[in-house]
């Protein structure tokens, strides 16, 4: 065993997800590297420990052939999180830099600075929260993100994390370069052959910041790939992201019947303007909440936010305290499952219904920082379970009809779905092979419950029904996924085969073997 | 119609049913949870001699029942030492480098300044180590059986970013 430098070395008896579907699983080898306490008065600067720790790892794992996986928030609920021999835990990894104006490319000056875009060079291990602070103190804002602020930004490009921001795509569509270490001694600075951001500077100042020979690839198939790389392209030390002008977001919620005209036209046209006639502007976000058994009259909540001035500085806001205790979600979950009859069901789906109209009530808000609208979860940490399916938007409104079918065939024997939908619309980026968002606009449903013993036999009606009426559809990399090889190469087609390619590109066999996780074989991608 | 009412009801009894056996307060504490607006970082296990990485890493130990939450005062990220007072039950915090700035009581709900001159014997308190890995930051802190001989307790290292720099 090497001495891993600036690198806190130990064991883990039992570690989980934050979801708690991957639990108790033992590591190893759990390896921090940068951890404060340890550093020394006369250690080199920060990017030169972390570049000499992620060296040596990836060194190590390749030499003995062990599988490396790096920690995010671990926020994710498929298996695309499940830790190897070695989890390398990126938390200090978490440096912010702006990129030189000189290394931005005449293309980009004229095109993007012009309108006050702004690369932002981050590790890896930087969180959302991090970056809203960071960059609203400097007057700019992250283009997008997740619906809160916790993942670290190279897990959440990693798994496709996505909003609602129906003009602009996911979070892997602002970043503008990806920093790879594929080896002790080699690194990657990935970035767009067309229309690149940056000169080769920027990768020779990585090299020696890290002390890790870094080569500039410009190739618009392995950015596309690195852009969401599940984890599995080699350790992402770092991105160079692109950040905008600080921005406020106005909210507004609006409850709806689900069987609304309007609101059916909204989602299918992604005309908002008859939901709002006093606001005749388009929204930056479009959302829909639906209840599973939506009741006469309510059961759809439409979530909008515009982008407008926000007068007060951005706050890093705190944690919040939980809606509901994990013990009385175990509670929660463990009574659905044992309620079967009729009379039982409508109970469950009662109680749905009222916290789902009790947590989204008719609301608008004054503007507020993107840091503070998508800031800390609420969401009980060890209980909770989700599916996100994504369809092309003209398949949407036959994709929740075969979702309702299936949840009220499984209604029907007695197993309820403990959570609600989210309808959101993401349009195609940049073009991430493996990103979720690849038809012109994508439609997004998500479906978040309280973990139960039903939980998953419901998903998988839900992706048999999908089946069944050929559409062709994927789920989110980050949750319970029905991924298989025949539905990632009927959604992905050739872009899963050209992500495969860039990967045996990238990588020497001994690391692919490294970097490799059961996603990767559940999903054909191996 | 009235059925359906009826039934709109048994699902909003059970609702606040929820909501009441979630307000930990009616039954007491037995555990407690401080956190500030930093960034989750290594977690560790801590006793009363030492600290080590924690052998159990389960995030639903921020979620049990019967657990009091305490948002620490803004800028609460440097904490010089921390106190468990099990009778409260609560945690007293000293923000700030040790035997530097101010202690808050975090108590019934709230963290409030503690006016030094208050005199406290420190009777019945119980210090809680904090893990030097962490360089003096911190951003959660977790105590399990708080009234009990051997509380257990977490802490999460704080792993929040600087500004950003230049290139």
């Amino acid at each position: 065993m090497p001495d891993f430098p600036h690198t806190r070395e130990s064991s883990v008896a039992r570690w989980s997800n934050y979801h708690g579907t991957i639990r108790d699983r033992a590591i190893p080898l759990l390896l921090v590297p940068e951890v404060p306490g340890e550093i020394d008065p006369g250690a080199p600067p920060k990017l030169r420990r972390c570049g000499e720790a992620l060296s040596t790892i990836v060194a190590h794992a390749i030499r003995e052939g062990k599988t490396l996986r790096v920690a995010g928030s671990r926020w994710s609920l498929s298996n695309v999180i499940e830790p190897g021999a070695i989890l390398l835990d990126s938390a200090y990894m978490n440096e912010i830099l702006r990129v030189r104006t000189a290394w931005l490319t005449t293309e980009y000056t004229h095109a993007r600075s012009a309108k006050g875009f702004v690369p932002i060079f981050a590790q890896g291990g930087t969180t959302i929260h991090s970056l809203n602070k960071a960059l609203g103190d400097i007057g700019l804002a992250l283009r997008t993100s997740g619906a809160s602020d916790g993942q670290r930004i190279a897990g959440a490009i990693a798994t496709g994390t996505h909003g609602s921001a129906i003009a602009f795509g996911a979070v892997h569509d602002a970043i503008l370069a990806v920093h790879l270490v594929v080896a002790g001694d080699k690194a990657l600075f990935v970035t767009p052959r067309t229309n690149p951001a940056m000169t080769a500077d920027v990768g020779d100042w990585l090299a020696a910041a890290t002390g890790i020979p870094t080569e500039t690839l410009r190739d618009d198939d392995a950015f596309s790939a690195a852009q969401v790389s599940l984890g599995s392209l080699g350790v992402v030390h770092g991105v160079v992201l692109e950040a905008e002008p600080l921005y406020g977001l106005r909210r507004r919620v609006i409850p709806f019947d689900f069987r609304d005209a309007g609101l059916r036209q909204a989602v299918e046209t992604l005309d908002t303007l008859p939901l709002h006639p006093d606001r005749p502007t388009r929204p930056f976000h479009f959302e829909v909440v639906l209840s599973p058994y939506p009741p006469a009259g309510g059961g759809a909540f439409v979530v909008l936010m515009w982008k407008e001035d926000a007068d007060p500085p951005p706050i890093s806001p705190p944690p919040k305290d939980p809606d509901l205790s994990v013990d009385l979600f175990n509670f929660i979950g463990a009574l659905g499952s044992i309620i079967r009859g009729p009379e039982g069901g409508r109970l469950i789906e009662n109680l749905v219904n009222t916290l789902l109209s009790q947590r989204y009530s008719a609301r608008d808000d004054a503007p507020r920082f993107p840091g503070e609208i998508f800031g800390p979860t609420t969401l009980p940490p060890g209980n909770g379970t989700s599916t996100e399916i994504a369809v092309a938007h003209e398949h949407a409104f036959a994709t929740l009809s075969a979702i309702y079918g299936a949840i009220a065939a499984e209604a029907a024997e007695g197993r309820h779905h403990l959570g609600a939908f989210g309808l959101r619309f993401v349009p195609r980026g940049q073009g991430a092979l493996l990103g979720m968002n690849q038809a012109g606009m994508t439609a997004h449903i998500e479906m978040g419950a309280i973990r139960s013993t039903d939980a998953m036999t419901i998903f998988r009606r839900c992706w048999r029904a999908l089946d069944l009426e050929r559409i062709p559809f994927t789920c989110h990399w980050g949750q319970q996924g029905g991924h298989t090889p025949a539905r990632v190469q009927r959604y992905f087609g050739n872009n899963a085969t050209k992500w495969r390619s860039a990967r045996q590109a990238l990588l020497t066999p001994a690391a692919s073997a490294v970097f490799a996780s059961r996603m990767l074989g559940s999903a054909g991608l191996g | 119609m009235s059925g359906k009412k009826t039934e709109g009801a048994d699902g909003r009894v059970l609702a606040a049913l929820i909501a009441a056996a979630t307000a930990t307060s009616v039954f007491g504490a037995v555990h407690v949870r401080l956190a500030n607006e930093g960034t989750s970082g290594p977690l560790y296990e801590c006793d009363a001699a030492a600290c080590a990485p924690a052998q159990t890493d389960d995030p639903s130990r921020k979620n049990l029942g019967r657990m009091d939450f305490y948002v620490l005062p803004d800028g609460c990220v440097a904490l010089g030492g921390a106190v468990l007072r099990p009778d409260g039950p609560g945690v007293d915090v000293e923000c700030g480098p040790p035997g530097g700035t101010t202690i808050y009581r975090c108590e019934a709900g709230a963290c409030q300044p503690l006016d030094p001159a208050a005199g406290d014997d420190g009777a019945g308190t119980w210090p809680i180590r904090l893990p030097a890995d962490c360089g003096g930051r911190i951003h959660e802190l977790i105590v399990l059986g708080v009234r009990t001989d051997a509380p257990k307790v977490y802490v999460e290292c704080d792993a929040s970013s600087g500004p950003v720099g230049e290139m």
